[in-house]
């Protein structure tokens, strides 16, 4: 059980690791197409938690 | 609206209501603080741990039953406005009381704290044995995604339908922080008064539910023949500025208008967050959602500019003192003129 | 038109009814949750009066032995050493076997005894001679019931550091190599006979060898047990040599 529960752990690590990364990419250049695009800092840093967790919907949503 | 994205759309009411907000849960925090160190616990730590993940279930609580509540009394519409307020505030106590528990009880040790709490002891197969932090771990993730996606951004970003069935999993949260906290008072307080208000607040959250289902049939008229052409029946019978919802028998409920220009009908769903413009308002001409207040033009289904939420309109038709109402929608933008009510 | 004005509109004026009706619900919602808060905080139950004193650590001199876990004799009291977190004091300890040292650590207070918190670079070596750790006493066989807890959750950390809401917690400590406890008495009611057994609620619970145990015992640590063990007094400390193979839960 140890096993299954470590794989999970660093799983979700490596899950939230590639959101961030997708997530600054996602609010900075991403964005450009959006009706968000030219706003400012503060909206764009309250996305980040949203891209970063939820990231795959939104890599889907773009292809 | 969604004309344009701000960080948050701030007003007065809003600034009330995170202030009453606020000042709930520091009540809620010092008196559980108060009246628990009677209890000499060990250190004042797991006190201000355990409050607040009390806190956090209770807030859970709240929030889950503002829905039902605004739809059963309309004096509970002003809690559902800020609602998402209340939801990220809520998320954001249940991050403090899970990361100060994962690293106290779990951190520091020669495996990773996540792995230590789900899967480094206990056995899932046995109610007494389950490492009941797993539960509170996958309300966590639920309630956080929830938080993090709350704004009006991901909202037409991911499309209302993803975006309510992704906030429809915080049944799932509940569900899950109802067997965490069941799991960890079983598996160790001989206590029963816990036991007790976990069992009361989950039967008046589904009692809450529950009738406020039975409310929203009871609003609606059920629609059973199969034609297009819907019977709505007197239009005296739909009150001055409201609506007659109906559901037909294909395809989504559709609103009723009776507004100073005549008859009017649009899709009752309203575009931003799915919310019942059936049970709005006609306000200076628009139809209004009784969720966060989102305005139509009842004979295009268009909000006024600069805003771009849009709802389809449906064509009405006044035949021999009956209202019907065409259930196939028309495309979007399509102006229907109100149908004046033959005096 | 009453209809419309009584209608709520979140960026509109608030109607005269809402208005109404919040004076009266506000306080009544506050006293409400502050009144759960205080229902639900008053169901804490006293864990007894251990502490971690943290914030005043004192230095100590005596002398290291291993019982299988290190413990730190001050004129013939022992105080066991837990290292700090999760992990053990035991590869710093080690080389100071039998040594007299000076030791600076937390305090981890239960009743009227305590054992020590300590990290790397904590000890060191004295040159003044500090009095020789006490042998082990007689022996008997016993039958004990209790449970298998980490030794400083149980004294003073944690609340509760027993039963099964603290097994994760206590399964991660001994996995990491803190001291075991076999303990048989919970709470503060559970009176201790004298100032000198602090061993009393909790024996130093060793492997058939005389060993540490820790690896053996993860699947039953913080559930009622009974084992058959042999019983040694050193000091004020207590350990057992657990019979490999005696362990039954008992629920």
């Amino acid at each position: 059980m140890l096993k299954i529960a470590q794989f999970i752990s660093y799983g979700l690590g490596i899950y939230v690791l590639i959101g961030l990364v997708f997530g600054l990419y996602f609010i900075t250049r991403g964005l450009r197409n959006e009706p968000l695009a030219g706003r400012g800092v503060i909206v764009r840093l309250m996305l980040l938690p949203g891209a970063v967790l939820i990231w795959p919907l939104l890599l889907k949503a773009k292809s | 609206m969604s004309h344009d994205f701000v960080p948050v759309q701030w007003n007065r009411q809003k600034y009330v209501y995170d202030g009453i907000l606020i000042v709930a849960i520091m009540a809620f925090l010092s008196s559980f603080i108060l009246f628990g160190l009677n209890a000499k616990v060990a250190d004042p730590s797991i006190l201000i741990m355990r409050a607040l993940g009390a806190c956090a279930i209770v807030l859970l609580h709240v929030v889950l039953a503002i829905g039902p509540l605004a739809r059963l009394s309309d004096r509970f519409k002003p809690l559902l406005y800020n609602r998402r307020h209340f939801g990220v505030i809520t998320a954001v106590i249940g991050l403090l009381h899970g990361a100060f528990a994962l690293m106290w009880y779990h951190g520091f040790g020669v495996i990773n704290p996540i792995a230590s709490a789900i899967g480094g002891y206990g056995d899932y197969g046995v109610p007494i044995e389950f490492p009941f932090e797993s539960l509170g771990l996958i309300a966590l993730v639920i309630l956080l995604t929830m938080a993090a996606t709350s704004h009006d951004f991901w909202l037409s970003r991911l499309t209302p339908p993803i975006w309510k069935a992704l906030h429809m999993c915080v049944y799932v949260a509940y569900a899950a922080l109802i067997g965490h906290v069941a799991l960890g008072t079983a598996q160790f307080d001989k206590g029963v008064g816990l036991f007790w208000a976990l069992g009361i607040g989950a039967v008046l959250m589904s009692g809450l539910h529950v009738a406020s289902m039975l409310k929203g049939r009871s609003l609606d008229t059920q629609a059973d023949m199969k034609t297009d052409w819907v019977n709505i029946g007197d239009p005296m019978s739909i009150p001055l500025n409201k609506a007659v919802t109906i559901t037909p028998a294909n395809g989504e409920r559709i609103a009723v208008f009776r507004h100073a220009k005549g008859i009017s009908a649009v899709d009752a769903v309203c575009s931003h967050q799915n919310g019942p413009l059936g049970e709005g308002c006609v306000i200076g001409g628009l139809v209004t959602c009784p969720w966060h207040g989102f305005q139509f033009d009842p004979e295009t289904g268009e909000a006024p500019a600069p805003f771009t939420d849009r709802v389809q309109t449906h064509e009405v038709r006044i035949e021999n003192g009956t209202v019907w109402v065409n259930s196939t929608p028309d495309a979007f933008g399509t102006k229907r003129i109100a149908i004046q009510v033959p005096s | 038109m009453s209809d419309e004005k009584d209608f709520f509109v979140g960026y509109g004026a608030l109607p005269n009814k809402d208005k109404r009706f919040i004076l009266k619900a506000v306080p009544a919602g506050l006293l409400a949750i502050a009144g759960t808060g205080a229902f639900i905080g008053s169901r804490a139950v006293s864990q007894g009066g251990g502490r971690w004193e943290t914030g005043t650590p004192v230095t100590m001199q005596g002398r290291i032995g291993f019982h299988p876990y290190p413990v730190l004799w001050v004129d013939g009291i022992g105080h066991v050493i837990a290292g700090i977190g999760k992990q053990s004091a035991d590869a710093y300890c080690k080389v100071f076997e039998g040594q007299s040292v000076e030791v600076t650590g937390v305090k981890i207070v239960r009743n009227n005894c305590f054992m020590l918190g300590i990290a790397n670079g904590d000890i060191k070596a004295i040159k003044t001679a500090t009095s020789p750790i006490p042998s082990y006493g007689p022996t008997k066989d016993v039958s004990i019931v209790g449970e298998v807890l980490d030794a400083q959750c149980f004294m003073g950390i944690m609340n509760p550091g027993y039963g099964r809401t603290h097994r994760g917690c206590a399964t991660q400590c001994i996995r990491g190599g803190q001291p075991v406890f076999f303990s048989i008495g919970f709470r503060e009611d559970d009176a201790l006979p004298s100032a000198q057994t602090c061993g009393g609620n909790g024996y130093l619970l060793a492997n058939a060898e005389g060993e540490k145990i820790n690896a053996e015992i993860l699947n039953d640590i913080a559930v009622p047990v009974t084992i058959h063990a042999k019983l040694e007094k050193i000091g004020n400390l207590y350990r057992l040599v657990y019979k490999t193979g005696s362990m039954r839960r008992l629920s």
